[in-house]
């Protein structure tokens, strides 16, 4: 039994057509999906704008409600899950944004922030809220004095670790990140990833990590699922997704992706061992 | 006197804040060629675009800019805001990050080429109109003559991006500068947009400043590479030495960070 299984999932949204006497229009923006996300793994969805990632992403964190299709987790169908089926659910499957000041309340200390799921699930930590905090800040790379300050006080890298602080609070078996590196630098983003792998190699966690960017995607997944148009078009392990890839769709968006020209970088590689 | 078509000597560019003025831009000087692309990457901060601004005399309010900024060998720094008027979309043109927010929703494409050709070239209506739709074709927005007549909203985001681009050469500018054009487009557009540029530049011969922050884009694109960090020019020189040979460590650290889709991925370090 894996950890979460998606089941043909659809998903319809209904929007007025175009003009003024127009009928309703249907769109599909998830179309009949499946897929499963074992303990521990991670799994990537990659698509371009309108693929259905973040759609796909947001019902299998049960934000959405899906037309059609089953979401199971720990074997238990949690599709149309309310009360307190729905509060274990939270407890046990967090998200993390893509914009971190957007989801971040800026009127709210950190501390009471990263507290916020353990408020929601009605938990009092041992050693009181404090001292929770600044751990948790600590683990994802914080200084634990900054426990008082305001989201605006910090970089978008260290709001974002402030977000994973709070996704972590609860101590989930699924992280969900949408896009969660989509916005930082590169370097900061190169930092946030190994964060992101730390974590998961400590607590042995689950991701289903949503993204464009094929590279990166490269760096944190054990699988692949590639989505356009609401399908999925390819799912595999990382190595074959990316080696060999199947499907055509999947072939013209890696040959897509710009690269630092290969010799260059040789070269360059060559001289930084050899110094 | 080279033989370069624009050169930008010591450009200090100093804004004022709160806490007293500050140098966003500090002694950054460079040179493009005719049939030469750029490329500045740097991260956010950097001061990539406002030395985009300088050039075109589009910093905000308040700002002082210092140095020397010269196209075929006259000054830009220092003009007036009437004489740059006849530079920009003229002489240098820029295409942005976000093409919808550059169009205006109220008119149709063809309207703005227009508009834009005429304030610098005047002329016919009817001149205007047959130069938008050559325009549209060149970038290849399918069945231009009828697309003219279309609004920014019935356009995708990659044929948004294309038309910027044709209203920025539809008065054959000496330099392009491009901020950023591709950043919100998908990759597969991107690549499309990147192809195109390469073309339109090879056979106008414009010269082109190409601002990233992506290294993979700037490595298919450019000839020469200014690196920028916190208002400094750390690296400056040609894209193979950048690339295969960095001497700044900024520059390192940056190319060390960047993800990398083609070569081993040393399996132990991923598998958590």
């Amino acid at each position: 039994m894996s950890l979460l299984e998606v089941r043909e999932v659809t998903k319809e949204f209904v929007s007025r057509g175009d003009g003024v006497m127009a009928r309703k229009a249907v769109f599909t923006a998830v179309d009949n999906v499946s897929f499963e996300v074992e303990l521990g793994e991670t799994l990537a969805i990659v698509g371009e704008s309108g693929s259905g990632k973040s759609t796909t992403a947001r019902i299998a964190a049960r934000l959405l409600e899906p037309t059609q299709g089953t979401v199971s987790f720990d074997g238990e169908d949690v599709t149309r899950a309310s009360g307190k089926q729905l509060a274990r659910f939270r407890n046990n499957v967090q998200v993390v944004f893509q914009d971190p000041f957007s989801s971040l309340n800026p009127r709210y200390t950190v501390e009471r922030i990263i507290t916020a799921p353990l408020t929601y699930q009605g938990i009092v930590p041992a050693g009181g809220r404090r001292a929770f905090a600044q751990e948790l800040m600590e683990r994802v790379g914080l200084n634990p004095d900054h426990c008082q300050r305001y989201p605006a006080q910090f970089s978008g890298g260290q709001a974002q670790r402030i977000g994973i602080a709070r996704a972590l609070a609860v101590n989930p078996k699924l992280v969900i990140c949408d896009e969660a590196v989509s916005a930082l630098d590169v370097s900061i983003q190169a930092q946030v990833l190994e964060l992101l792998m730390r974590l998961q190699r400590e607590s042995g966690f689950s991701y289903i990590f949503i993204a464009h960017d094929l590279a990166v995607v490269r760096q944190i997944s054990q699988r692949v699922a590639v989505m356009n148009k609401g399908r999925i078009v390819e799912l595999g392990s990382r190595d074959q997704v990316f080696a060999e890839p199947r499907d055509d769709y999947t072939k013209t968006l890696l040959a897509a992706v710009p690269r630092i020209n290969p010799e260059w970088d040789r070269k360059r590689r060559l001289a930084k061992e050899a110094r | 006197m080279t033989d370069d078509l624009f050169v930008v000597e010591d450009l200090t560019v100093t804004l004022p804040t709160g806490r007293g003025p500050v140098d966003v831009v500090k002694n950054v000087s460079f040179t493009v060629g005719r049939d030469d692309t750029l490329g500045i990457v740097g991260e956010s901060g950097s001061g990539k675009s406002m030395t985009a601004l300088a050039v075109l005399g589009l910093l905000p309010r308040g700002a002082q800019t210092t140095g020397s900024i010269r196209l075929d060998g006259a000054e830009l720094l220092g003009q007036s805001d009437r004489e740059l008027r006849s530079v920009r979309g003229n002489l240098i043109s820029m295409v942005f990050q976000d093409p919808l927010s550059s169009l205006n929703p109220y008119y149709t494409v063809g309207l703005q080429i227009e508009e834009m050709y005429r304030a610098h070239r005047g002329g016919s209506r009817r001149a205007a109109h047959r130069v938008a739709i050559e325009a549209l074709e060149r970038v290849g927005i399918p069945d231009p003559g009828r697309r003219v007549d279309h609004y920014p909203h019935q356009f995708s985001g990659g044929q948004r991006q294309r038309i910027m681009i044709a209203m920025a050469l539809c008065c054959s500018p000496s330099l392009l500068i491009a901020d950023e054009p591709t950043t919100a487009l998908d990759v597969t557009v991107q690549a499309q947009i990147l192809e195109l540029l390469a073309e339109l530049q090879s056979t106008t011969g414009t010269g082109m400043i190409f601002i990233t922050h992506d290294l993979a884009v700037i490595s298919s694109i450019a000839q020469r590479v200014l690196v920028m960090c916190e208002g400094d020019a750390v690296e400056y020189g040609t894209a193979e030495q950048v690339f295969s040979d960095p001497r700044h460590d900024y520059t390192r650290t940056l190319l060390d960070a960047v993800p990398r889709i083609d070569d081993e991925v040393p399996s132990e370090s991923r598998a958590g």
